[in-house]
Order: structure tokens, then sequence, then C-alpha cells
């Protein structure tokens, strides 16, 4: 059994994604409009966070089965072509 | 059983008991050899495998860091359309008859405080404003 080295997959994450999305600042006026147009700037941030959640996901995801194919082509018999 | 015995005998008189001692000696010494010769080819197996996995891991590393780069630029052109789109929708809600209609101050106050509560918010320097004690 051979050692292998830790992996790091979350590395390839951006750092900046770890702080989060913030809230849009909150409306400085009084008016129907700006309340609504602050609710609509709410959702598109709420969009960049989902986007955000999903890409890490999809990040880490492929890098640890890149990983784990390496392993397994390494680990294979040389009897069995695939 | 008589004819098993009396090979025994002669296999025994072959040599003195010095000279079995020694053949003893030199088969422990062989059985010795060939253990630790195992061991190392076991060893150098081991370690051969273990530069194979190191060398694919590291291959793997840089294909993974070219599907990481190709998913940060697909969220970077995600957040472009994102802020494009924030800004039409102010616009368009902005410019939409009614828009500029004030709302009772009460309900602007209280959703003020209710946002203030979230901690997305709370950093927010209205929220800082709106909770700061007031000078009597």
């Amino acid at each position: 059994m051979a050692i292998l080295p830790a992996a790091n997959c979350s590395s390839l994450v951006p750092d900046s994604w770890r702080v989060g999305v913030p809230a849009p600042a909150l409306p400085a006026g009084d008016t129907a409009g700006d309340w609504i147009a602050y609710a609509d700037q709410a959702v598109g941030q709420l969009d960049r966070a989902n986007g955000r959640t999903s890409d890490a996901l999809a990040i880490v995801t492929a890098c640890e089965a890149r990983d784990a194919a390496a392993v397994r082509e390494v680990q294979r018999p040389w009897w069995r072509p695939w | 059983m008589t004819g098993a015995l009396d090979l025994a005998n002669r296999i025994r008189r072959l040599l003195s008991p010095t000279g079995w001692a020694v053949v003893l000696a030199v088969v422990c010494i062989i059985a010795l050899l060939a253990t630790c010769a195992r061991d190392a080819r076991r060893d150098a197996q081991r370690a051969h495998q273990a530069a194979e996995i190191a060398a694919g891991l590291t291959e793997a590393r840089t294909q993974a860091a070219r599907d990481a780069g190709l998913i940060r630029d697909g969220a970077e052109a995600r957040d472009a359309a994102i802020d494009n789109l924030n800004r039409r929708n102010t616009d368009a809600i902005q410019s939409a008859p009614g828009a500029d209609q004030r709302l009772d101050p009460a309900v602007t106050d209280a959703g003020r405080r209710a946002l203030c509560l979230r901690d997305a918010t709370r950093g927010d320097p209205a929220c800082r404003e709106l909770f700061q004690p007031r000078p009597r």
C-alpha cells in the first residue's frame, strides 16, 4: 500500500470566494423604487452566491475525480487493460 | 518403517555432527539472505509505485487547475452578467410609474430594523447608525 500525499483540492477555490457574497447597501431613500431596486439587488447577490457554491463544489469534485483516476491508473493490475 | 529408519541413519552418518551444524548454519544464512532480498524487492516496488502515484497526482493536479481556471472564468462572466442585469433592472424599476412614491417612514424604518438583524447586513453603516444610542 503506497502512502499518498494529502489532497488539497480546496486550494483551487479562489480565496475571494471564502469571504462570502456581501449584501447590497441598504436603500438610502424611502421611495418604492429604492426598496424594490434593493430587493432586486439582493436577489442578484443570491444568484452570485449560489453560483459560487456550485462552482466551488465543481472545482473540488473534478479535482478529486482526477486524483482518484490517477491513483487507480497506477494501481491497476498489468493484466487488466482498463 | 524399518526401511525409513535405515535411510535416516544412513543420511545421519553422511556427515559428522559438526558437518551437520555447518549445513544448518548455511541453510539459515541462505534463508536470511532470501528474506532480506524479498523485503528489499518489496520496498523497491513500493517506492516505485509511490513515485508513479506522485507523478500521476502531479499531472492530475495540473489538469484540475486548468478545470478550475475554466470554472473561474465562467464565474467571472456570470458576475459581470449579474452586474449588468442589476443596472438594467434598477433603471427599469426607477423609471416605472410610481417608483418615486414615498413610503410611510414607519414601514421603511421597520424594514431597515428587520434587515439590520441579518448577519449579511449587520455591518452596513445605516445599521450602525440605526442602533447607535442617541445622545440625550
